[in-house]
């Protein structure tokens, strides 16, 4: 069984009443070994942002399951949600979603503090953390203080301290530019070397060439998959744009 | 563009951002609502004929609340603008010119404007008179007492709130001016740092309460207290926007920097969400403590007033009515008995008859009141025999003389004395042992528990002494010995007349004007003084009414102020706290923590304007003893108890809102 198990989801949101309904995934199938680096592609409103939140427990499927080292994520109680969250799940949005009322040492010792670990084991954690993510210098500063790729950072920081099981990420270069998004991805390669899963949702075929393998989804479906193998990033950056120029015109093709 | 457009945008708007625009239309509105009550005091017809010397008072008030006016509705400008300015950034971005954006706010102000205003009159209006209502209905003024409607304070409302209006409108306009498109988009989030703690702000806060304070526990002079309460009111206010300002900085940063307690899931988000946006909570805390405190001391200053005039009215008036009839030609005690006491007793009879309120029982006595007497070694001292030590203010009493019959005759009762015995009361301890000497006489006391209610003189801080003789030969004898001291002095017997009526309090009126009228002149050869409780009622509170009627108005109009902050703070800071909490929900807090944290964030929020107002209440309880001295039977048992249970009511009150409200802060939040 793999570390990861996507089997069969489907989500409908039934939206308010009277209006219609939308499938944002169909069958959505795949599944992720310990230690790989996952990126998911499609276009928008392909129901990326949907499949991730289904993984993040924020939200339920309408059918089937996921499991991760076996447990069933539905099978969790809606009490123990927020724990298993913060226990067994790291995230990084594309907002950053920091605190504004937190200094950023703060905002990466959050979890730790709602899951009321001592200080001295918190400090542990923190400062090996925040010089490889190279920010130690600015523990103490605010979000509003900090350039994009710095709260980006900080935000891996924050989803790493809990030594999770899954890295969810969620167009984690969104709002970076080029330079600060290379750093990130080179950043998530090497957490990734040490054997961290990840999962990270993207649009772009830059960031995806990080990845250890890419997953298309369109129209609520997963249509292909390519892994890079020994392949350098820049071939493998190569093979995602024709996959993605190809699934465009196929898409043109089906729809004439 | 076209000014229709900017129109139905600033219209769609408001209906976009209801959220926010209708605690901000119903805050205005109310506050609107008060400042037009208070102005339309100043030309009350009831206020200009009877009460002149409060109306600098009344403009005093409108003052006050105009400031207030201005600094709350800026408060709830400054959020309603925090959460525009990212539409406003992206109206710009997307071509948007900054005067058409101008335009399309100031379409939106004169809208709020408007709404505002005249919800806020008619609101105005209809409490104005329900307080009327409810104020007469406690008071009984006189008929002219109506909450009238005219065009003055309606122009000053709407000129003053036209004035503040144009004041945000043009600080939000150049706010827009000078900020870039990217940071109005950051909106609300960019560059809120976390506020410096000011030691300097801290000091000069402590020195103003401490000044304030001061003045009232120092204070010993109700004239003093009088003038300088302003003074003490200023210093307190000050000191307390100051301290709430500085203060909660400083010992919320103390806290965080206690790492074992700021890293725990409690402390760890309340305190840095407290901390966060500090300077908001602080002006809002401070808004509700200041205003609490005046809900506290106009109401409880108001009761006590009150009761302190009921307990008077009572005190004074044990029935009715009561005649005072005086000997005015010396004619001698029996025949003056028999022919001018009896006859002046029959008209009485007769009018009660032919009026339309029925007697109940008439009683009569006679009775010789003499104050500043003293009572030192068991002996009485005459007030005019020239022994009497004024120094010695414990030994002073006021003393009523009556004789056996009388006693037994009011009270029913059927005691016996022979003519060395006397009964005895004092409301105060005087006497020693259980004999009295007056004038040479030893008398053996026997202690009477209560003097009969009829018969009682009340006046505090001294002691009232009762005395009854055996006969009125021993009476008249003691009277003729009183009266050799001073030969130009003469102590006279009052013949005493006292009856209940039945009938409404308006027929109780006009028959007390009719026998005031009676008793206008002399009766053949005597006075007779009448008094009526109805009138001395009337009468007392067209003097202390205005006060009563101000300290009710005010305590009403703060009440309403308190709520309204209560629930402006939390619904403003609920959609601001919400983006906190569910950005710290996704990275797993939950619910229950939230609600934990949210809850003692709450109950900070709650207790601590409360505590504060009452500390300061019950610092300035000198001040207020002094000043309500000054016009009332105040004592301090009754400004205790009143102070006591007006905070006790206050408190619960405050606490309903406050549940009520938290419940929608912790709505929005979750
Ligand atoms: N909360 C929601 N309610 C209704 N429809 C939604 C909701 N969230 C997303 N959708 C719809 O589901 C589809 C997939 O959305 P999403 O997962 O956000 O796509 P992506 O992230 O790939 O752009 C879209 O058609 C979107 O409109
Ligand atoms: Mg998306």
């Amino acid at each position: 069984m793999s570390f990861l198990e996507v089997k069969h989801i489907r989500k409908i949101y039934s939206g308010r009443a009277g209006a219609k309904e939308t499938t944002a995934l169909k069958d959505v199938n795949f599944s992720v070994k310990e230690g790989e680096f996952i990126s998911v592609m499609g276009e928008s409103g392909s129901g990326k942002t949907t499949l991730l939140n289904l993984l993040s427990t924020l939200d339920k499927p309408t059918d089937g399951e996921v499991t991760l080292g076996g447990t069933s994520l539905t099978s969790i109680k809606e009490k123990e949600l927020s724990k298993f969250r913060r226990e067994q799940l790291g995230f990084v949005f594309q907002d950053f979603n920091l605190l504004d009322n937190f200094s950023l040492k703060d905002n990466i010792l959050l979890p730790l503090v709602l899951d009321q670990t001592p200080i001295a084991e918190m400090e542990k954690r923190l400062q090996p953390l925040v010089k490889r993510l190279g920010i130690e210098e600015l523990t103490n500063s605010y979000p509003y203080e900090v350039s994009g790729g710095q709260k980006q950072r900080a935000a891996v920081a924050r989803a790493l301290i809990t030594k999770p099981k899954l890295i969810l990420a969620d167009e984690p270069t969104g709002a970076l530019d080029s330079k600060a998004s290379e750093t990130l991805m080179t950043l998530f390669s090497e957490i990734n070397k040490l054997n961290q899963t990840i999962l990270m949702v993207t649009h772009s075929a830059r960031a995806a060439s990080y990845s250890s393998r890419v997953v298309f989804i369109r129209d609520g479906e997963v249509y292909h998959e390519i892994y890079r193998g020994d392949q350098t990033a820049d071939a493998f950056m190569e093979r995602i744009s024709q996959a993605l120029l190809f699934a465009f015109n196929r898409g043109d093709q089906n729809e004439a | 563009m076209k000014h229709n457009m900017s129109f139905k945008l600033a219209v769609s708007n408001i209906k976009a951002n209801k959220q926010i625009y209708l605690p901000f239309v119903v805050a205005s509105a109310i506050t609107v609502a008060m400042f037009f009550m208070i102005v339309s005091l100043l030309s009350n017809a009831f206020v200009e004929s009877r009460q002149e010397s409060l109306v600098p008072l009344f403009k005093l008030g409108s003052g006050v609340i105009a400031v207030f006016s201005l600094i709350f509705i800026f408060y709830a400008n400054s959020f309603l603008m925090k959460r525009r300015k990212k539409e406003i950034g992206l109206y710009n971005i997307l071509g948007m010119e900054k005067r058409h954006i101008a335009r399309i706010i100031g379409t939106e102000t004169m809208l709020t404007f408007l709404v505002s205003v005249l919800t806020g009159l008619l609101t105005g209006i209809v409490l104005g008179q329900l307080t009327f209502y409810a104020i007469n209905f406690i008071l009984i003024l006189p008929d002219d007492f109506v909450f009238s409607i005219s065009l003055v304070p309606v122009a000053l409302t709407v000129v003053l709130f036209m004035a503040i209006f144009l004041v945000t409108y043009s600080y939000n306009i150049l706010n827009i001016q000078f900020s870039n498109p990217i940071e109005l988009l950051k909106g609300g989030n960019a560059g809120e740092k976390e506020p410096k703690s000011s030691p300097i702000l801290f000091l000069l806060g402590l020195m103003s309460l401490g000044g304030g304070y001061g003045i009232s526990l120092t204070i010993d002079d109700p004239m003093q207290a009088f003038f300088l309460f302003f003074a003490a009111v200023l210093l307190v206010i000050i000191g307390t926007y100051l301290l709430f300002n500085a203060g909660t900085i400083i010992i919320l940063k103390w806290l965080k920097k206690k790492s074992t307690f700021y890293y725990t899931p409690g402390p760890f988000i309340s305190i840095s969400g407290m901390l966060y946006r500090m300077k908001q909570h602080a002006t809002g805390l401070a808004n509700i403590c200041v205003l609490s405190v005046m809900v506290l001391i106009s109401v409880s200053t108001t009761v006590a007033l009150y009761s302190g005039a009921e307990r008077m009215i009572e005190a004074g008036f044990v029935n009715d009515n009561s005649l005072s009839i005086m000997n005015i030609d010396d004619t001698p005690v029996e025949e003056f008995e028999a022919t001018t006491v009896n006859n002046i007793i029959e008209m009485v009879e007769q009018r009660t008859a032919a009026s339309s309120v029925e007697m109940e029982e008439l009683q009569t006595y006679k009775q010789l009141t003499i104050y500043d007497n003293q009572i030192k070694n068991d002996a009485f001292i005459y007030t005019r025999s020239g022994q009497v030590d004024f120094d010695d203010e414990t030994s002073m009493v006021n003393t009523r003389f009556i004789s056996l019959d009388d006693y037994n005759d009011i009270t029913g009762q059927n005691r016996d004395l022979n003519s060395e015995e006397l009964l005895y009361y004092e409301s105060l301890p005087v006497l020693s042992g259980d004999t009295l000497e007056i004038e040479g006489i030893d008398y053996s006391v026997t202690r009477l528990d209560s003097p009969p209610e009829a018969v009682d003189v009340q006046v505090e801080d001294r002691s009232n002494v009762l005395i009854v003789f055996s006969d009125e030969e021993i009476l008249s004898s003691t009277i003729n010995q009183f009266n050799d001291y001073e030969a130009e002095y003469v102590e006279e017997l009052y013949y005493e007349a006292f009856w209940n009526t039945s009938g409404s309090r308006e027929e109780k009126l006009v028959y007390a004007n009719e026998l005031d009228e009676l008793f206008s002149d002399p009766i053949d050869d005597a006075y007779a003084f009448f008094y009526n409780k109805e009138v001395f009622r009337v009468n007392y509170y067209d003097i202390t009414g205005g006060f009563l009627f101000l300290g009710i108005y005010l305590g009403f109009l703060f009440i309403i102020g308190t709520v309204l902050i209560t629930y402006f703070k939390q619904i403003s800071e609920g959609y601001e706290d919400r983006v906190r909490i569910q950005a710290m929900q996704k990275v797993g807090l939950d619910s229950e923590m939230t609600k934990k944290a949210t809850r003692s964030q709450v109950i900070w929020m709650f207790v601590l304007p409360l505590v504060v107002a009452i500390m300061h209440t019950a610092v300035a309880y000198p001040l207020l003893y002094q000043m309500l001295s000054l016009f009332s039977f105040v004592t301090h048992s009754l400004l205790v108890t009143t102070l006591l249970i007006v905070s006790l009511v206050f408190s619960l009150i405050y606490g309903i809102v406050y549940k009520i409200t938290s419940r929608i802060y912790l709505n929005i939040v979750e």
